[in-house]
């Protein structure tokens, strides 16, 4: 008897958390799902899809989505091992700097989106530093830029806000790995690049991909900041259609459809694009 | 000390300031500018404090007072008004400088102006102006701070409880699908959070619960939970299972085992791991536009107020509140980054 | 000039926790040194200044004659032997072996001979091709002992290597350790809190305390001629029994005097001791040097209070006005607790100073 309530212990744990996830979230994403295959008259039929990818507007999303997505995780990726690395030494006033670093991490995407207005307006206080400094004569008008440097734009914005999150990550796999490993490396000949790219990285992996998998379902789904800063439609970006159907266009008869298949469209592709990540990182040998 | 040591240190320096640049002068100015006035919003160059007073000039001229304000950019009195009302001149007062005084005391003040040549006064600023009006023309701005926090406890209470369990389980046992577990969890989390939204509304209105706090924090749980199991198994794992064993041998049951001495000691790092919780739900805006746009929170307010005003001081304002328990989170957060991130393998 | 010489080595941490002390030590070629001390006495700091983990504060450490401080540990031609072994766990057994030699720029076949000879004098040849999770601690060790023996260093530094190993794979382990030593000649430090491994491993061990060397020798001169009350308390199991005495004069004669007994000296530095007149000092005996004897010969009776039998010999816990003796014997085995026993002591005893811990000579 005891015996078999210990092999169920288990289960009983996981039973809450599944049974909530078959209620709050299987259930809305069957529905999603369900809405986006039907017609207005619900009955089965491609229509939603069509009209999905016959947007003008699609594609520019797909892009922009694409394309954040694989700059801004290779960008965070590499600045937050550097910072990870610096803030695992000790010095005097590491856990002060920790701190600093940490603040844009937790700060909400609507703050983030004044702080940087604030910023880059004609008037903000970027072009009143630069003039003061005498860098530049006029004020530059930053939030006329559009298409690529626009992009580019974002993906600072995005990257001073969820560096911070990688980087604890990686930080947490540093302060975990024995430090024997890279004092052999040492002593064995490796020069500190070498023990990075030879020793680090390699016992690293599992952490590395764990924060790169969780970065690159996030930049997937990026639209908040692109609204915030540019408004509805200036850098399109695909769950920015959901948005977009959500609260500017809610009363179309197909917005709500719409929306849902939009989100599926986005969930396959992020579905994707993290599986071949995992296979190109081919996750040998778990250590 | 040689030339590479030299070239290390100055690196590691530069690194260190720019981490600082980057982080705190935007906040700096943030802040600032959530300080200034609509007059020095417009003025530019402008300096990088916010004033604290104003120097105000009157002369009365062609039976009106002329107000002049003191640039210190230029030096000189610049007119910004003229009028015989002294209520527009109260409102512009308010309006353009932070100040606030009454009719009476501006009346008294400037009087003089009339017979014996210009008035020179200085005036303090009100430095809290724009927290103050963003609270007055949002009118349930406190409100909707109450509800940020209660959308925020549940999300916690819902995400710590179920998500700690599921978290203890994969710790500490084994069972089927154990390793296609944490990825399962990642699923969730690719699905986005508004999709989610949009036919949950419909299930929210046939329970009633829609509007309301606890709805939005069922949402917002959804991807906490899984996030809050991942982490509490690496808190589990960190805990030794001999400090349980021990327990259990003293006479202790599993389930008091995991009360009296597991919990106090993943305590620490669970209330690191309910911070991510809080945020999820503090931070959020747009499902609480969907699922709850007739009882705003803190976040859809500022989100809206960011739509519809052209005074960007005003949101400033809005969003340093915002901001203040970011602080409070990565204060905590910085010390358990061990626990809470050391042993979450995929 | 030795083989290595530290001089005057100093090490603190943050400007002021002093771990290494103005310490001062000349290590000859092919010698098996043992740096043998309580944790936090400096033992594993000062191995690793030499090895270029840690930085130097003061001081200096010159190998064949040349400074190796403030090199790139990769520079100083030494390898290392760690507590966890360190065997990167993301590489086989072999590329274990073999990086070291392919940082330094080796051809591929003369990698493959020198990763086969280390091997098969790890005796892992078996295992070359495994991945390090796949092994069990002994043999993780054995893997940490080939890497280092591949690179052929100058010099061999081992920080506890046998202390994550149980019991009988210990012994073993030391063994072999011994036997590599022996074939190689090679120059070796040996970090260890274990006395008994560093007995049997060295030709000369080096006992450290609070960052200071407190004595240098064979193993037998550190058991049997130690200079500190210190080294008599810290070797030795049990350790050496501390009985406060008073010296006194009569006569020509020197006296040891304590409340339950007194004895006459005569090995030479009753000299020494007469300037100690009226003086408490601190007689050391080890237990082994305390005898059972009969009712004639005994300096002092007293009550067995434990035995502890140990096979071999036996431990006996007697008590001495309020203190408690330990000592050893191979003679008496079948003694009961409060029996009366007569106790002598033979001419191996020490005496040290009471303020300074000094033996006195």
């Amino acid at each position: 008897m005891k015996r078999r309530i210990k092999k169920w212990t288990p289960y009983f744990l996981l039973a809450p958390a599944l049974i909530y996830y078959g209620f709050f979230w299987i259930r809305p994403v069957i529905r999603a799902f369900y809405e986006s295959f039907t017609n207005l008259e619900g009955k089965m039929s491609l229509i939603n899809y069509i009209e999905v990818l016959n947007e003008p507007v699609f594609k520019e999303a797909f892009t922009n989505s694409m394309l954040f997505a694989v700059v801004s995780v290779i960008l965070q990726f590499v600045l937050a091992f550097m910072l990870a690395l610096l803030l695992n030494k000790k010095f005097k006033g590491v856990k002060l700097l920790l701190f600093i670093a940490l603040i844009p991490m937790a700060v909400p995407p609507t703050a983030v989106a004044i702080l940087w207005r604030t910023g880059f307006s004609t008037y903000g206080w970027v072009n009143n530093l630069l003039m003061h400094i005498n860098l530049i004569e006029q004020p530059i008008l930053w939030m006329t830029a559009d298409g690529t440097s626009a992009l580019m734009f974002l993906i600072l914005i995005d990257t001073w806000t969820v560096l911070p999150s990688v980087m604890i990550i990686l930080l947490a796999g540093l302060q975990n790995m024995h430090k024997e490993y890279e004092e052999a490396g040492y002593v064995f000949g490796a020069s500190k690049w070498q023990v990075t790219k030879d020793i680090v990285i390699p016992i690293l992996k599992p952490t590395i991909v764990t924060a790169v998998i969780l970065r690159l379902i996030a930049a997937m789904q990026i639209w908040m900041i692109s609204v915030m800063m540019f408004g509805f439609g200036r850098v399109p970006f695909l769950v920015e259609r959901i948005a977009y159907y959500t609260d500017i266009v809610p009363m179309l008869e197909n917005s709500y459809k719409m929306s849902l298949t939009y989100s599926v469209v986005v969930t396959v592709i992020v579905l994707t694009s993290v599986t071949i990540y995992l296979k190109f990182s081919n996750r040998q040998r778990r250590i | 000390m040689s030339t590479k040591k030299i070239m290390a240190k100055t690196t590691f320096y530069i690194i260190i300031v720019t981490v600082l640049i980057a982080v705190l002068l935007p906040f700096f100015f943030f802040v600032s500018s959530s300080l200034y006035s609509s007059y020095e919003v417009y003025q530019f160059p402008r300096s990088f404090l916010p004033k604290m007073s104003f120097d105000i000039m009157v002369t009365w001229e062609d039976d009106m007072y002329q107000l002049h304000v003191y640039d210190d950019e230029d030096d000189f009195y610049e007119l910004m008004i003229y009028t015989s009302n002294i209520d527009d001149f109260r409102i512009f007062l308010k309006r353009e400088l932070s100040i606030q005084l009454t009719n009476e005391e501006i009346e008294s003040d400037f009087s003089a102006s009339k017979t014996g040549g210009p008035v020179y006064e200085t005036y303090k600023k009100d430095l809290l102006y724009n927290f103050k009006t963003f609270f007055s023309i949002t009118n349930n701005a406190d409100k909707a701070i109450l509800n940020s926090v209660i959308a925020a406890g549940w999300t916690i209470l819902i995400s710590l409880t179920l998500g700690s369990m599921a978290g203890y389980a994969v710790a500490r046992y084994g069972f089927a699908g154990k390793n296609k577990l944490n990825l399962s969890l990642l699923l969730v989390r690719m699905f986005p959070a508004v999709a989610i939204a949009i036919p949950m509304l419909v299930y929210l209105i046939k329970m009633g619960l829609n509007n309301t706090m606890f709805g939005l924090a069922i949402v917002y749980s959804v991807g906490n939970i899984a996030l809050t199991a991942w982490i509490t198994s690496s808190i589990f794992q960190g805990i030794n299972v001999e400090l349980e064993e021990a327990s259990v041998v003293f006479g202790a049951s599993r389930f008091q085992t995991f009360l009296k001495i597991t919990l106090p000691l993943a305590f620490p790092g669970m209330v690191a791991c309910s911070m991510y919780a809080f945020l999820g739900a503090w931070n959020d805006s747009i499902t609480a536009l969907i699922l709850s746009s007739n009882n705003p929170t803190l976040s859809l307010l500022i989100y809206k107020a960011l739509g519809m005003s052209g005074t960007i001081q005003l949101s400033a304002a809005g969003a340093v509140i915002l901001i203040i328990p970011a602080l409070v989170f990565t204060f905590i957060i910085k010390n358990y980054i061990n626990q809470l991130w050391g042993d979450v393998k995929l | 000039m030795a083989f290595l010489e530290l001089m005057n080595l100093t090490k603190k941490y943050q400007g002021k926790i002093l771990a290494v002390d103005n310490m001062s030590l000349g290590i000859n070629e092919n010698e098996f040194l043992v740096l043998l001390g309580p944790s936090g006495c400096g033992k594993t700091t000062t191995m690793r200044m030499i090895a270029g983990l840690e930085e130097v504060t003061e001081g200096d450490i010159v190998l064949e004659g040349k400074s190796i401080k403030g090199l790139q540990p990769k520079n100083r031609g030494v390898s290392m032997i760690f507590q966890s072994y360190a065997v990167w766990p993301h590489m086989t057994v072999y590329q274990n072996i073999a990086y070291a030699l392919k940082l330094r720029k080796m051809s591929k076949e003369d990698i493959k001979k020198r990763v086969q000879k280390a091997a098969e004098m790890a005796n892992i040849t078996e295992y070359l091709e495994r991945s390090p999770n796949q092994l069990s601690g002994g043999q993780r060790q054995r893997v940490a002992v080939a890497r280092a023996l591949a690179v052929e260093p100058k010099l061999f530094l081992m920080d506890e290597p046998l202390s994550n190993l149980d019991a009988k794979l210990r012994i073993t382990m030391r063994t072999e350790l011994k036997k590599v030593h022996e074939e190689l000649g090679s120059t070796t430090i040996f970090v260890t809190h274990d006395q008994s491994e560093a007995m049997s491993l060295a030709d000369r061990i080096v006992v450290m305390n609070k960052g200071t060397i407190e004595q240098i020798g064979t193993p037998n001169e550190i058991y049997h001629n130690c200079e500190s009350m210190f080294v008599a308390n810290f070797i030795g199991s049990p350790p050496t029994n501390f009985i406060d005495v008073t010296i006194e004069l009569e006569d020509k004669r020197v006296i040891a005097k304590h409340e339950a007994f007194q004895f006459n000296i005569t090995t030479h530095i009753k000299e020494t001791l007469k300037s100690y007149e009226g003086k408490k000092v601190v007689l050391g005996v080890r237990p082994e040097n305390f005898t059972v004897t009969d009712e004639e010969k005994k300096l002092f009776k007293s009550k067995v209070q434990f035995m502890e039998p140990q096979g071999s010999h036996t431990i006996a816990v007697i008590g001495l006005s309020g203190q408690q003796l330990k000592i050893v014997s191979t003679k008496i085995f079948d003694v009961k607790v409060g029996q009366q026993l007569n106790i002598g002591i033979n001419q191996k005893y020490f005496f040290f100073d009471k303020e300074s811990g000094e033996r006195i000579r």
